[in-house]
């Protein structure tokens, strides 16, 4: 969900699921894998790339947030908590017919405040469908 | 129209995240060490009053077949177990009858040695697997879990005259206690590579919490279990924040626990199969649990084959004498095979 702020700036609260695979094994272990559900809160700049009235708009941009999450471990029935900041850049695509969804497509970049790790870093590919309330001023 | 087409398939191809290892580890030499026990045989010759009967079935055929399949799959194995017979087998030698002589028999003691034996062999790139098959118990206060070597049933003698009974019980001093296996571990094993498996009733007990929240119950219930609710996530949340804290147990960063019970409940031998229920499942792990291809079957890929066969199984089969298989948790996950 975005909330127009200004009319370049959003701020979006949103769900998000990101499945993170173990490391692989030929050291003997690996790092698990798990699957977290977190609920994130962001701002995010955007501007317009290009719109064509009959197909959409493209947009591209940028946001930085933070999450808290709750993973589950591949393979067991354990979770844990981690708190997360991400930051992210995203391509934006408004259908004509849909103006007020976005699908985005994103690279997004997490690290994750594991209490159990020095360092938990996150870069991926992202999918989002968000909806757009209201207007920017 | 024409950007969807371009967009969506890049998108559903990338759903995951993918989280991969900057370091090649597979120049590290990693040898795989493992302690086996087993215990059939408590009492060698029981009292002809005898209340009850400590011994049991299958243990030596676990820790038989564990310690033949460890050692297929390349691990330096030791072993002791005392049979249904009351012989003790060292490194699957067979030696004296328990009843004359329990030196080699595997106690206590002999466990301390054994596990103080790896100290000097191993380095901090090894692994090592504890394996335990035979009784397991828990304190009258439900907080302390024992699994029980031979020597530790001892017994006591109730009523007078005809009446006159001979109970065994398990030793609390003799037996090995969740905290003392840790104890045990993190003084003798110098690497943070370890295993322990436990086919004993409450070994869920052995398995230390930190930061993770198990939702399967320690006690095996005929009612779905309730899932992920919001005690889980309070309860996640409260040990994040009280991070290091946890149970006196084994400590996920000490040892990875498999245990075949819950903390609060019992686990059995299965004479269909003629192993304990667990240990008949693990025995197949090494060809059946590699999940995601990847050519190795880490301890939590065997856990989940082990307690869904378990499930789909035993507990379906036998309702009324279910149980789990419970893990440790933590970041790091241990190949086994």
């Amino acid at each position: 969900m975005r909330i127009p702020l200004l009319t370049w700036l959003d701020l979006g609260v949103g769900i998000g699921v990101a499945d993170n695979l173990p490391s692989d094994a030929s050291g003997g272990f690996t790092y698990a894998g798990f699957l977290a559900t977190d609920l994130r809160l962001s701002v995010q700049a955007h501007g317009t790339l290009g719109k064509v009235k009959s197909i959409g708009e493209l947009c591209a941009g940028g946001g930085i947030g933070a999450a808290a999450a709750l993973a589950g471990y591949e393979y067991t029935t354990l979770y844990f908590f981690y708190p997360a900041v991400t930051a992210e850049a995203f391509l934006d695509y408004i259908p004509s017919f849909l103006p007020s969804i976005a699908f985005r497509l994103s690279l997004p970049f997490t690290a994750l405040f594991r209490r159990d790790m020095e360092y938990s870093l996150q870069a991926g590919i992202g999918l989002e469908a968000s909806c757009r309330f209201g207007s920017g001023a | 129209m024409k950007l969807m087409p371009r967009v969506l398939p890049i998108a559903a191809l990338a759903v995951s995240v993918v989280s991969c290892s900057f370091f090649d580890y597979s120049s590290i030499a990693t040898t795989r060490y493992a302690l086996v026990y087993g215990v059939t045989t408590y009492v060698p010759s029981l009292a002809s009053n005898a209340y009850n009967d400590p011994n049991l079935s299958y243990p030596h055929l676990d820790a038989k077949a564990v310690a033949e399949m460890l050692a297929a799959k390349g691990y330096k194995v030791q072993s002791r177990w005392v049979d249904d017979q009351g012989y003790a087998y060292t490194n699957g030698v067979k030696g004296a009858n328990v009843a004359a002589d329990s030196s080699q028999a595997p106690t206590k003691g002999n466990l301390e040695a054994d596990l103080a034996s790896f100290k000097g062999l191993m380095g901090s790139n090894d692994e090592f697997v504890f394996y335990f098959s035979g009784h397991g118990m828990q304190s009258n206060d439900l907080t302390v879990e024992y699994f029980v070597p031979y020597g530790a049933i001892l017994s006591e003698t109730n009523g007078s005259g005809a009446q006159t009974s001979t109970y065994y019980y398990g030793d609390t001093a003799l037996s090995v206690s969740d905290t003392e296996m840790g104890s045990l571990l993190s003084q003798n094993i110098p690497t943070s590579r370890k295993v322990v498996i436990l086919d004993s009733c409450n070994s869920g007990g052995f398995i230390g919490r930190s930061l993770d929240v198990d939702i399967s119950p320690q006690s095996t219930s005929p009612y779905p279990a309730p899932g992920v609710t919001i005690g889980t996530i309070n309860q996640a949340i409260a040990n994040y924040v009280t991070y290091p804290s946890g149970s006196g147990a084994i400590s996920p960063y000490n040892a990875s626990v498999l245990s075949a019970s819950g903390a609060d409940e019992s686990c059995y031998d299965d004479g269909d199969h003629l192993h304990g229920a667990m240990t008949y499942y693990f025995l197949q792990t090494a060809s059946q649990a590699d999940f995601n291809g990847d050519g190795s079957v880490t301890v939590r890929e065997a856990f989940s084959f082990v307690k869904a066969a378990i499930e789909n199984n035993w507990n379906k089969t036998y309702p009324d004498c279910a149980f789990t298989p419970h893990i440790s948790g933590g970041p790091v996950d241990f190949v086994l095979f």
